[in-house]
């Protein structure tokens, strides 16, 4: 190995480093800081074979209008979120230029389905655990928006109590 | 200690051993003619095939080992436990590619045992992909997010080519065909489920020939060869393998009229297939200067503007054409295996004969299952598929001929 290329090999690694720090310091300060709203969602539990099993969480506020349901997949939408009682509903929806600021919404595409995906579809849980949310009654997701509107979830409540894998 | 990744030489050395020793059993020379071959090179070298078969032994066994061992750290931190806290996993996992990658070198680079070190950078590279989709656990990115294998893939990539290692790179290949399937759903998004599939044959029949096309520029520095290998031979894979799927006559029977295919889609397909054409002509000109052109070559490029541009018109699929494409692709298919087989019998490469080999088999056993219904269309598949590998046995055979005629002839000359 020539001394250019093993320089490259640990700049390269240490490459890989930064990378993987950087990665979790953006979802850090996403799940730090933004504005927190609880979703109502009805989950159902797969596998991955990479990253192990986890619950598919269906927003209720992923429901389109009829109007925007012919939008081209992929486009950007933005739903309008408004508190009500101990969940965050949808008011209002909007196309790629409808962000206000100062708003609370959530930016998400359109789906092949034309619901709105957020990108906080899967919640990871651990192996054997996917049934305690799929049978629970009522299911939460607690969400943190950036300015954006993008969206992270920080937890999942079942039957109003944070997930708790050892629950029977 | 011999280097299976630099001593290229050596092969050479391995080969003609064999190529001496078929030739006293063919009669072509003597025992002592074939001592005199031999006597032309290090006495060293003569041991050389034990040692390289052992060798390959110990590069396998590494991989082996490396490839288990990732999968038992991915599979540990899918199971997600709950006991393990997210700090300690990251942690974990920081240390592993750090561990890993330092270990790999230090073998490698200070003790010299090459295989073992390579066999652990390969394993630092599985851990940090490992670390990737460990991220995305704990942060519950989606499953189906299309970044993550791309990140891997940008990831091993720059350590495959400063490493020049087979399998750093192969596995930095796979990553870039994973990446860009994993993009396919939301670029087909709107399209129905065999038109994704053509759609999809189709960017993968412009990749293999893309990673082909790179392998052949690999291929003419002596120090990339072994890369330009690896290239070429997944190019192929990946490209028949895309063509392969192509045709079937139910795939184009459930086609309708492709829209709403988003833009990036095409970009990728067209970039991809320009720049293989223009990269094989390119070289072709440029060798053809310094009066290196071949006869293959051209035929080569031309077969895979022909394939290119046959998928790329499937891919559009005009209405009212639909029964001819079957046809026209199991044609092409079938004369692209051929010519394949051909140009491994005239620039002497084993494997491309045997890849071709294998694919007339499949592609004979997938029509036989697909259209025969009756004694007469199996007779008909039959007989085709015999004849196509009977001339295939013919070239083969007269090749044979042909070079052990004009080494008689040299032999008499002297």
């Amino acid at each position: 190995m020539k001394s250019w290329a093993r320089i490259a090999f640990w700049i390269v690694v240490a490459g890989q480093l930064v990378f993987l720090i950087g990665f979790i310091a953006v979802k850090e300060t996403a799940l730090r800081t933004g504005t927190e709203v609880v979703l109502q969602t009805v989950p159902v539990d797969p596998r991955s074979l990479l990253q192990g099993d986890y619950a598919i969480l269906d927003y209720e506020i992923a429901n389109l209008p009829t109007s925007m349901q012919d939008a081209p997949t992929g486009q950007t939408v933005y739903v309008y979120l408004q508190e009500e009682g101990n969940v965050w509903n949808a008011m209002g929806w909007a196309g790629p230029t409808g962000f206000v600021e100062g708003e609370v919404l959530i930016k998400g595409r359109i789906d092949r389905r034309g619901h709105a995906d957020f990108g906080i579809g899967t919640y990871f849980v651990p192996e054997g655990t996917g049934h305690i949310i799929e049978n629970a009654q009522d299911v939460k997701v607690v969400v943190k928006l950036d300015a954006d509107g993008n969206a992270i979830i920080k937890e999942v409540l079942v039957d109003g109590e944070p997930f708790d894998p050892d629950a029977v | 200690m011999l280097n299976p990744f630099e001593d290229f030489d050596r092969r050479f050395v391995s080969r003609l051993r064999r190529e001496v020793e078929e030739w006293q059993q063919d009669g072509t020379i003597s025992a002592e003619q074939g001592r005199a071959i031999l006597a032309r090179y290090p006495a060293d070298s003569v041991g050389y095939e034990t040692a390289r078969r052992r060798q390959g032994l110990v590069i396998g066994l590494s991989i082996l080992g490396a490839v288990l061992v990732g999968l038992g750290i991915i599979t540990f931190f899918a199971a997600n436990w709950n006991e393990i806290p997210r700090g300690v996993k990251l942690g974990a996992l920081v240390a592993g590619v750090l561990l890993s990658y330092g270990a790999g070198f230090f073998l490698w680079q200070r003790l010299g045992y090459t295989a073992v070190g390579i066999a652990l950078v390969l394993l630092g590279c599985i851990i940090y992909g490992a670390g990737v989709h460990l991220i995305g656990q704990i942060y519950h990115v989606p499953v189906d997010h299309p970044n993550l294998t791309a990140f891997w893939f940008l990831g091993v990539l720059p350590l495959a080519y400063a490493t020049r290692s087979k399998p750093v790179m192969f596995l930095a290949i796979v990553l870039f065909l994973v990446a860009a399937g994993f993009r396919l759903p939301h670029w087909l998004a709107e399209v129905y489920d065999a038109d994704a599939v053509i759609l999809a044959s189709a960017m993968y029949l412009a990749l293999g020939a893309l990673l082909y096309a790179i392998g052949k520029a690999k291929g003419l520095l002596d120090e990339w060869e072994p890369i330009g290998g690896l290239f070429r031979a997944i190019g192929l894979v990946v490209g028949f393998g895309a063509l392969y799927l192509l045709t079937f006559h139910d795939l184009i029977d459930e086609a309708g009229r492709i829209d709403g295919v988003d833009y990036r889609y095409w970009v990728l397909t067209y970039a991809a297939s320009v720049v293989a054409v223009a990269a094989m002509a390119g070289l072709e000109w440029w060798r053809a200067r310094r009066g290196a052109g071949s006869v293959v070559e051209p035929f080569e490029i031309a077969t895979v503007v022909l394939l290119l541009t046959a998928s790329h018109v499937l891919a559009r699929i005009p209405v009212g054409w639909e029964p001819l494409y079957p046809i026209v692709i199991n044609a092409l298919f079938a004369l692209a295996a051929l010519g394949l087989m051909v140009s491994g019998y005239l620039q002497g490469r084993e494997g491309r004969i045997n890849l071709a080999m294998g694919l007339i088999a499949l592609f004979v056993i997938s029509r036989y299952f697909e259209y025969s219904t009756t004694l007469f269309d199996r007779s008909l598949v039959f007989v085709g598929a015999g004849v196509i590998l009977l001339a295939g046995g013919f070239l083969l055979e007269r090749g044979r001929r042909r070079m052990l005629t004009s080494m008689r002839a040299g032999e008499g000359e002297r």
